[in-house]
């Protein structure tokens, strides 16, 4: 460390601070900017000016935005009675690439994870409360959609909102867990196995 | 490199990388032990749910020379949590179990007796529904006295003298219990039913412990007890210990 100078220690200091970038990933971007035009540095200070500063998170559903309410929550073509629950704003991403969920969504930007200290109060469920309570403006939210992680945090979480939102009046659902398309039942662990089975359908 | 294989619990898995998890495992063989998963976060990766915390799994791994950290091979499910509901109270218990395992069982010390306790724990925990707290109180017990840190109180710790169980007893603040004459009567007095308490805990298997019927000032008392051991011992709560009551009062 003690060789380079202290402006490129400083960049590779600030890289490792990245989740997922090691000491080696570090030096390699710093060494990758060093030999970058002036140009495209710019552009990457520029790039983290911008989201630092127009990106927040919607007042309604807590997704990232650079409008408040977000593109979705504002959109009147989209079905303003389902709400689907996720737990990062990337998880969002995921859904909206099947093209086949219209409705909201709410984001709760973490799971349940006594060990890591987060609680129901570490989470954004109270707003989601708020939502599924009947507005002048606004028509009833009838289906909560569960789309955390299917992962003991995710299921914990999920069994604890659909516990305290089923008293309120809304269906609630969970979304489907099993075998991931185009992989062979023969890998399958039994575990992923057994959830596949108990979620089967009627063909 | 050495291929090792043994039974495991995995206690915690962390990611690492894009792809890739960092696993601590508890097994029969090796005691505590760290590993990478490669590749576990892929959603065609080969653990399946075969790393989810208390998964009993069939491990293979290999040692790598001069380093902490084991390699897995290959992690097959014995038995797995997952089957079940999981409700945030059972997650709070599995979470607390973890840390508690974590923090106060040494690295590469195998410990049969450790390794069984939980594996007669996570069965008992079907039984105890939605409040495991009886079943807390019986791991936290045995976790700390295997691990050297929960005291003999059938003896004074001062001057050795035996404490039968109608012979009243301090706790000092470290914890120590001491007879009538060398507390000064001065600490915190245990009750017989607080005793008998830990006496039972010491000598029942878990199913056996929490099918039965506790004096609730007993229990509270020797949650007390506990989390002043365990503060003493780590200078710290445990994070998941304050949850365990937070996820309670649903
Ligand atoms: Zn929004
Ligand atoms: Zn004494």
């Amino acid at each position: 460390m003690l060789d380079y100078a202290e402006p490129v220690t400083k960049l590779i200091d600030e890289f490792k601070r990245l989740p997922g970038v090691g000491h080696k990933s570090a030096q390699r971007l710093a060494f990758y900017l060093l030999k970058a035009t002036p140009e495209e540095a710019d552009r990457l200070i520029e790039a983290i000016r911008e989201v630092k500063e127009k990106i927040t998170f919607c007042s309604i559903c807590n997704n990232l935005t650079d409008v408040d309410p977000c593109r979705y929550c504002d959109n009147p073509t989209r079905d303003h009675t389902m709400i689907c629950v996720v737990e990062e704003p990337y998880n969002l991403v995921a859904i909206e690439k099947t093209r086949e969920y219209h409705g909201l969504y709410h984001v709760l930007h973490g799971a349940l994870s006594p060990i890591r200290g987060i609680g129901p109060d570490e989470l954004k469920i109270r707003s989601l409360i708020e939502r599924l309570r009947p507005q002048d403006d606004a028509p009833e939210v009838e289906e909560v959609i569960l789309a955390t992680n299917p992962n003991t945090e995710g299921e914990a979480t999920a069994n604890y909102l659909s516990r305290l939102l089923k008293p309120l009046g809304v269906r609630v659902t969970r979304i489907g867990m099993g075998l991931p398309v185009g992989s062979d039942l023969e890998y399958a662990d039994e575990v992923t196995m057994h959830k596949a089975l108990t979620n089967r359908h009627v063909m | 490199m050495p291929l090792r294989d043994t039974e495991a619990f995995v206690l915690r898995s962390y990611t690492l990388k894009e792809a890739d998890k960092i696993c601590v495992f508890l097994t029969r063989d090796a005691g505590k032990i760290r590993g990478v998963a490669h590749g576990a976060r892929k959603l065609k990766s080969k653990y399946g749910a075969s790393l989810e915390p208390f998964t009993e799994v069939s491990l293979h791994y290999f040692e790598q020379e001069n380093r902490d950290l084991v390699s897995i091979n290959n992690c097959e499910i014995i038995r797995s949590q997952f089957a079940d509901t999981i409700s945030s109270e059972r997650l709070a218990a599995l979470h607390y179990l973890s840390e508690l395992l974590m923090e106060f069982l040494p690295d590469h010390e195998p410990n049969e007796t450790i390794y069984r306790l939980v594996g007669a724990a996570l069965k008992s925990l079907r039984q105890t529904g939605d409040d495991p707290s009886l079943l807390l109180r019986y791991c936290e017990v045995w976790i700390l006295k295997l691990a050297g840190f929960f005291p003999d109180w059938r003896r004074c710790a001062e001057c050795e003298r035996e404490l039968p169980m109608n012979v009243p007893v301090w706790l000092s603040a470290d914890g120590a219990p001491q007879c009538a004459n060398c507390s000064n009567q001065r600490g915190d007095a245990l009750t017989s039913e607080t005793r008998m308490l830990v006496n039972d805990i010491l000598r029942m298997p878990p199913e056996k412990f929490v099918a039965q019927i506790f004096d609730p000032r007993a229990l509270t008392k020797l949650e007390s007890i506990v989390a002043r051991l365990i503060k003493n011992t780590l200078e710290r709560e445990l994070k998941s210990y304050e949850m365990l009551g937070r996820l309670r009062s649903l």
